[in-house]
């Protein structure tokens, strides 16, 4: 696009291609107005008006308690805090209207504060407002959870060792309502052990291994998010080579929740902040990152189309040892194909044995981890 | 005495009326409304002032609605009208030892949902002389010269003038931006 507004304006430029090339921007300008601006909602502002510059009580709420939240942090009263016409106009903002109400008081808080545009290593682009962006994400994953499978592969990367070899393994996860599917290889790329819980809260796993299997119903539900749900993200990925079996001993957050839900999660607690685009995948994202007093360090890429994440990033602990982690995100259609991804299959020849037994040898080996 | 009248005439006529004004404006105005906040912003305004301003004019288009014989320019230069008063306003605004307002979401959003070929289009004309930039935005707008000209109360050839300029000058300012 660069190049051909270059072509259209640079010198010797036909005038024709300059008028193109404005043309194609001022379309981009509607096309942007017309995911932000709510006709309809400022249409019934203008019917339900006496006066100019009259707020509109009807739909402006949503937006004006989030005003109303600012004003109030900045010790001032509502009414100062942005003219009659402003509130009416945040009222008539599509997404605004429709996620104000689940703000969290961080997230409001993020808006106040923005962004620096650009950072070393990001492609630049617009100064993006953190908190609009995570409304975008946190509405595009409550929209996505009931008609998506989220697909993940986890690399997991360990500090290079002594001889200057770092080990990575991978998972791969499918994410589906209450259902889940984690499926881990070692770092020889060996299947290591498959797990999952059905819609009816099955359990599953298989262990590679021992070459077992075990089953335990009621077991399998998603991981509970603490009251509030402002868990780190770390709480939606599986922990290298540990099952997600919660059971005694073993961190419930290991348990691969809904990825959604959990990335719902820490984005609307306001935990993240929008600090620029980057390229992923060929796709001009926009990038996420956990704030710096952030216990765990976490990245998300989201995509600029659809808000949804594309890829999350999690290292460990300023100052601590630790493995990188970094999922790559793909969103699929609920096709019969692709919620076959959700069952565990038992192969051929394996033993079924007792949930315990099937769990040990994964336990041990989680254990002798780095 | 008094006439009481009866009938289809009296009573529910006005009604009538009125809502068949209301199913015409709306009509226009979703189909107007984003496309004036765009004109806006193409003379130079942002975001959250162009939308504060379609919303001044579109209030006015309302209320006098039944004498308006061409809304589309009407809302244009009614537009324009509101826009330099709004900006001279401002500055008639004494300083207070308050924070300034908060961002409203206008623009933050549409930092977020502009591409980049909108907002460097939106910058080459921002850095257009006034009388220009309003020609090229009636021009994106899909008006003709002779219309424009009886707008801004100048002569057809007064706008190819202008039009002609502007065009060069958006070449000087890209070639310009693209060099640093």
């Amino acid at each position: 696009m660069i190049r051909r507004l270059r072509d259209a304006f640079g010198g010797g430029a036909s005038g024709q291609a300059a008028d193109a090339a404005v043309g194609h921007g001022m379309a981009d300008v509607l096309a942007a107005l017309d995911n932000v601006i709510d006709d309809d909602a400022a249409l019934g502002c203008i019917y339900a008006g006496t006066g100019k510059n009259v707020p509109c009580a009807a739909t402006g709420q949503a937006a004006a308690a989030a005003a109303g939240q600012e004003s109030a942090a900045a010790g001032r009263p509502e009414s100062a805090a942005a003219p009659a016409g402003a509130r009416w106009l945040a009222g008539s903002l599509l997404p605004v209207a429709a996620v104000a109400a689940v703000l969290t008081a961080g997230a409001v808080v993020l808006a106040a504060v923005g962004m620096p545009g650009s950072r070393p290593g990001g492609t630049g682009g617009p100064a993006v407002n953190a908190a609009y962006v995570v409304k975008r994400v946190d509405s595009a994953l409550d929209a996505a959870g009931p008609v998506a499978i989220a697909q993940m592969t986890i690399t997991t990367s360990s500090a290079a060792t002594a001889g200057g070899h770092s080990l990575a393994t991978t998972a791969r996860e499918w994410s589906y309502g209450d259902q889940w599917r984690a499926v881990t290889y070692s770092a020889a790329g060996q299947l290591v052990y498959d797990e999952g819980s059905s819609s009816a809260s099955v359990y599953t796993v298989v262990s590679y291994l021992a070459r077992t299997w075990a089953r335990q119903p009621r077991l399998g539900g998603p991981a509970a998010l603490a009251p509030g749900g402002c868990a780190p993200l770390v709480a939606a990925l599986p922990l290298p080579f540990q099952p997600g079996l919660p059971v005694p001993g073993v961190a419930a957050s290991s348990l691969p929740a809904t990825v959604a839900r959990a990335l719902r999660a820490a984005v609307s607690c306001g935990a993240l902040t929008a600090t620029g685009r980057q390229r992923v995948d060929g796709i001009e994202a926009i990038e996420l990152t956990s704030r710096q007093d952030s216990v765990i360090p976490e990245t998300i890429w989201v995509s600029p189309g659809t808000y949804l994440p594309l890829r999350v990033v999690i290292d460990p602990a300023p100052g601590q040892p630790g493995p990188r982690q970094t999922a790559d995100i793909t969103w699929l259609p609920p096709t019969a194909q692709n919620l076959s991804k959700l069952a565990v299959p038992i192969p051929a020849g394996f033993r079924q044995v007792p949930l315990a037994q099937a769990v040990r040898p994964l336990m041990r080996r989680s254990e002798s981890q780095p | 005495m008094v006439t009481v009248m009866v009938g289809p005439e009296a009573g529910p006529l006005p009604a009538v009326s009125s809502r068949l004004t209301d199913v015409e404006f709306a009509e226009f105005f979703r189909a107007e409304h984003k496309k004036l906040i765009r004109f806006v912003m193409a003379i130079g305004a942002d975001g959250d002032q162009a939308a504060e301003v379609a919303q001044a004019t579109f209030f006015k288009a309302f209320e006098g609605w039944d004498v308006i014989r061409t809304p589309r320019a009407w809302i244009r230069r009614v537009a324009v009208n509101e826009l330099t008063a709004a900006r001279k306003a401002a500055r008639r605004e004494a300083p207070q030892a308050t924070l300034p307002d908060a961002p409203v979401p206008v623009s933050t959003a549409l930092a977020v949902e502009l591409t980049e070929e909108a907002r460097q289009v939106l910058a080459a004309l921002q850095a257009l002389p006034p009388r220009q930039r309003q020609v090229m935005a009636w021009i994106i707008d899909g008006f003709g010269a002779t219309e424009i000209a009886r707008e801004l109360g100048v002569s057809p050839e007064s706008v190819r003038q202008n039009y002609a300029r502007a065009r060069k000058n958006l070449g000087r300012f890209y070639g310009r931006s693209t060099k640093r």
